[in-house]
């Protein structure tokens, strides 16, 4: 038994040569430059201006008294595969850095190789927990390029489809932190009501994740048969298991104590650091783009955009559980006020003839299967448009050359630009607040690293 | 009665025969067994009633109602490649489950089952020991296995382990300090270490239990600094399977992992029998006046009584989070052991006479005020990263702020 | 010692289990020759540059010290608590004596802060209790504050 024993320390370096990161990675103190450290403790810059002189900070620690450990990218909280450095001392946090890229799977570049027509398949994957908001984001900015108005009744399906969307995105939300904190009931808990929204996309769209169900120029479908009837069942469950999640957490005194004034930020900080979503919002700072810059219809329904006063862990918890119930208010308007019509636009130009008509008209056959061989063109330009996503300020960027593909595809994703505020969050917490703050920051890695 | 003839076994007081060798093999063999049988049987419940408790099914494959499920976790874990990963320190790791699980066994000796049982002309008390030393064999054993996860954790020779031995050893260590005061309460009132006779004080009826006899205080520290010391929920941040990954154990793999688990479950049967004989009574209860049947009901209590505890633990594991790691340290030492040194004060003042008892009660009372002046003192000298970054901007934001906010950018 | 036959049985047997269920598994588990990757230790799928360090922050050993001086005064009270009734008044002016002597340790270690493991970039001074409900803010359209 010792032979191979030996013979793997010997081979230890090639195995840690072949993870390695090389710079991207926490070095020791000698190693890092002035500006690198700054960023690693936390500080803020403010117009190129390091808030800390990080020269300053922890002059008494040597190397050998802290510790460099890897949380991630195969560790059960970090949402993924996220991987973290910390430098601990001991139990707490000095210094934290991502390393990202692990999901990396190019979705921009391949959403230069689809068609306007084909693209919602790939948006849809990248936020994985809230795939109808990615198409929506995507499909408003083709839709803004090509200049066509969708119908009535495909902004409000599109609308209710987004904001049961956020309703899911948010219990998965409650779910997993309540698994980091070690309350495995909640992870079960949410995971069922979230199966509920699951059921009716399923119903809806044909699928239960990535539904491909917001296209350019309108969804893919119209609603079933007593589709009103299923919405009052989710919104009326799920808004009465709010108040026992409620009762289940935030009754819970450990709970609040893991909770409450953990990892703070304060608005200036995180608008500095371009933080969007519940992050943002709980700093007080009322920032929807849904209220500030609405889209579709969210200038006509009712509903509260949720501020936080502290800016700490609780008031992101406060702020997700409340905007599951304005979210489900919102989809009440919905239900109410969806008004007739078609589903999607009626320009032939996006718009495939439909079934019927194939099997009459062959101008219509050959029509159907240009649009989903080769697909439409679209204008020459470039469009952002955000929406926003439960994890903030979703937006979509795309230059078209004319062609059938866009030239260019990128999106700002939220988590990607919130993770920007982790080194800030965690510096000076505990290796248990640093799961919870990784937790309610809500990365979903499949966005950030796209 | 003379106190040393009370002190032992009626087993033994015409010295060690055969027969009574015999006896004695007998009892640990059945005691033994029964354990293993209760340790299957707990890890069943409990992942039973939890998923009942989470809306789920649970085991339900192997056996009736899944009955057998442990069975077949463990042949699994038997036929799992072990692993001693190369910067391990062999020797330290192999020892540590065996530090584990020695004591998990042990300790269920000085628990009494039953009340007396007569085999071949022997009187035989239904427990497996009853040593002089009685309760401290507990303290000790517990002492012993803080060892078994202290060491599996730095022997790993990996980083995760690692903070999880430096939190085992700082937690357990910690609340033992506490848990050793309760018992001190105790046995005040007993008067004697061995487990059999705090069983046979609280003989009489309910009022006698000392749940009550000594107010619900002492019961409410034990149960705490048990569970802190068995590393359940929600004291487990030595394990924290969404921080440390495991902690201790998650270098070990194929039995060596499962002895480790076994230990665990083990030692939560047994704390849950000493937490009822200490302040339950023990087999206490109810026993009908049918000859035949008499020394079964006192069985029958205790496993009730067990059982309750041991459902106990399920609760917390469903229904609470985890501490963090400082919030436990603070429990145990600011709030769990001046409690305990306060009530044990009071009790014994108590036991001497009223007028002493209120004596105490005000030296208490005064001594928890001159505590909470030092908790303010304390809380102003800072630990931790000695400098944390000054925040920019103020925080509740206020009202003007958020309205400027608000107008600037809609 | 009788008391302790069955004790040192069940230390036996208790190692005859562990042992043996060893064996057993050596036994039945596959005998392969471990890669170098599953012989590394775990650090979240990173094979680690750095080894685990050797030093410990000095305030894990305060703790093991403080707890040296507690766990011992405990066990000074197990001697006493059994001889309680025979002692009386003595043994409880006593008992307090000796408690006072301990608290004193106490009320020192906590006013210097030895006893304080939290970091300190948490917010609680000063901070009103707070529910899901009173922490937020609700900014619906038509509140004054966002008129504009």
């Amino acid at each position: 038994m010792s032979e191979p024993t030996v013979r793997a320390i010997e081979r230890l370096d090639l195995l840690t040569a072949e993870t390695s990161e090389g710079a991207q990675e926490l070095q020791r103190r000698e190693f890092t430059k002035p500006s690198e450290l700054g960023r690693e403790i936390g500080a803020v810059l403010l117009a190129n201006d390091l808030h800390i002189d990080p020269t300053q900070v922890d002059l008494e620690r040597r190397d050998d008294e802290t510790m460099i450990i890897n949380m991630g990218p195969s560790h059960p909280s970090t949402h993924g595969v996220l991987r973290l450095m910390l430098e601990l001392d001991g139990e707490y946090v000095l210094r934290c850095k991502p390393v990202i890229g692990y999901l990396h799977t190019g979705m921009e570049k391949t959403g230069e190789e689809l068609s306007y027509i084909q693209g919602a398949t790939n948006v849809t994957r990248m936020d994985y927990l809230s795939p109808v908001i990615n198409e929506l984001n995507y499909s408003l900015a083709v839709e803004k390029l090509l200049g066509i108005e969708v119908p009535e009744r495909a902004v409000w399906i599109r609308m209710l489809m987004s904001e049961l969307n956020r309703v899911s995105s948010h219990l998965v939300w409650m779910a997993t932190n309540g698994m980091d904190l070690g309350s495995t009931s909640m992870m079960i808990y949410g995971l069922r009501e979230r199966e509920l929204i699951l059921a009716f996309f399923e119903k809806t769209a044909g699928l239960r994740m990535n539904l491909n169900f917001v296209r350019p120029g309108g969804v893919a479908a119209d609603l079933p048969d007593g589709w009103q009837d299923d919405v009052q069942v989710i919104c009326d469950t799920i808004l009465e298991r709010t108040y026992e999640y409620d009762q289940l957490l935030t009754g819970q005194p450990i709970f609040r104590q893991r909770m409450i004034g953990v990892a703070p930020i304060t608005a200036e900080e995180a608008l500095a650091l371009s933080v969007t979503g519940p992050v943002l919002r709980s700093t007080g700072v009322p920032w929807d783009l849904r209220r500030t810059m609405p889209y579709l219809a969210y200038d006509k329904v009712e509903f509260d955009v949720i501020v936080g006063t502290y800016g700490d862990n609780f008031d992101r918890y406060s702020i997700r559980l409340n905007e599951i119930r304005e979210s489900i208010r919102i989809v009440r308007q919905c239900v109410d006020m969806m008004p007739r019509g078609d589903y999607r636009s009626q320009d032939p130009k996006v718009t495939p003839p439909p079934r019927a008509r194939i099997g009459e008209s062959m101008e219509a056959l050959i029509h159907h299967f240009k649009l989903f061989t080769e697909g439409f063109h679209v204008p020459v330009g470039e469009v952002y448009s955000a929406v926003e996503s439960p994890r903030g300020e979703i937006g979509c960027y795309i230059v078209s050359d004319g062609g059938a593909k866009p030239y260019r595809l990128h999106v700002r994703g939220p988590s990607f630009v919130n993770l920007q505020a982790i080194a800030l969050l965690m510096r000076g917490g505990s290796v248990s607040d640093a799961i919870t703050t990784i937790s309610t920051i809500d990365p979903v890695l499949g966005e950030v690293d796209r | 009665m003379n106190p040393l003839l009370a002190l032992s076994d009626p087993l033994f007081d015409h010295g060690v025969t055969g027969v009574i060798i015999l006896i004695v093999l007998i009892k640990i063999v059945v005691g033994f067994g029964a354990l293993m049988n209760a340790v299957i049987l707990m890890i069943w419940f409990e992942r039973k009633a939890i998923s009942d408790m989470q809306s789920r099914i649970g085991p339900q494959r192997w056996g009736p109602f899944g009955l057998l499920q442990t069975m077949a976790d463990g042949l699994k874990l038997m036929g799992k490649e072990d692993l001693i990963p190369a910067e391990a320190d062999r020797f330290v790791f192999k020892l540590a489950p065996f530090l584990v699980v020695i004591p998990a066994f042990i300790t269920f000796a000085i628990v009494p089952i039953g009340g007396t049982m007569h085999i071949a002309g022997h009187v035989v008390q239904l427990q497996m020991a009853n040593p002089p030393m009685g309760i401290l064999l507990m303290l000790a054993m517990s002492g012993i296995s803080v060892y078994g996860v202290m060491l599996a954790g730095w022997s790993s020779g990996s980083k995760y382990p690692l903070l999880s031995s430096v939190r085992a050893s700082a937690q357990m260590i910690s609340y033992e300090a506490a848990l050793g005061m309760t018992i001190v309460i105790v046995i005040l009132v007993t008067g004697s270490l061995t487990t059999h006779d705090i069983v046979l004080s609280q003989g009489g009826n309910i009022l006698h239990w000392n749940l009550i006899r000594l107010g619900l205080v002492p019961f409410a520290i034990f149960l705490i600094a048990i569970t802190a010391e068995l590393n359940r929920p929600p004291f487990d941040v030595v394990e924290a399977e969404s921080e440390l990954v495991g902690g201790f154990h998650t270098e070990y793999s194929s039995f060596r992992f499962a002895i480790f688990f076994l230990a665990e479950f083990m030692n939560t049967i047994t704390m849950s029998a000493v937490m009822v004989t200490l302040f339950f009574g023990g087999p206490a209860g109810w026993v009908p006046p049918v000859a035949h049947l008499k020394w079964i009901f006192p069985i029958l209590w205790f496993l009730i009584k067990t059982t309750i505890f041991c459902f106990c633990y399920i609760w917390f594991r469903a229904a609470l989070p985890r501490f963090r790691y400082d919030q436990l340290m603070d429990l145990g030492w600011k709030r769990l052991i001046p409690l305990s040194l306060g009530w044990m004060l009071i009790v014994a003042g108590f036991l001497i006479s009223w007028r002493w008892g209120l004596l105490m009660g005000s030296v208490v009372i005064f001594a928890w005020l001159v505590l909470t002046r030092a908790f303010e003192l304390g809380k102003t000298r800072e630990s931790g990263p000695e400098r944390v970054l000054p925040t920019i901007g103020q925080r509740p934001i206020p009202g003007s702020v958020i309205r400027k906010m608000s107008e600037g950018d809609s | 010692m009788d008391q302790y036959l069955p004790i040192l049985g069940l230390l036996l047997l208790g190692v005859l289990f562990a042992s043996g269920s060893l064996v057993a598994s050596a036994w039945l588990a596959p005998h392969k020759r471990p890669t170098d990757a599953k012989l590394a230790p775990y650090e979240c799928g990173i094979v680690p540059e750095s080894e685990p360090p050797q030093r410990f922050p000095v305030r894990f050993y305060l703790v093991a010290m403080i707890f040296v001086i507690f766990d011992i005064e405990v066990v000074f009270m197990y001697p006493f608590a059994v001889v309680f009734r025979q002692l009386h008044v003595f043994g409880l002016i006593e008992i307090l004596t000796f408690s006072l002597t301990v608290f004193a340790a106490l009320v020192f270690l906590v006013s210097e802060g030895a006893l304080q493991w939290g970091p300190v970039k948490y917010l609680t001074p000063g901070m009103p209790e707070r529910t899901s409900s009173s922490t937020i803010v609700r900014i619906g359209r038509d509140d004054p504050e966002q008129a504009a």
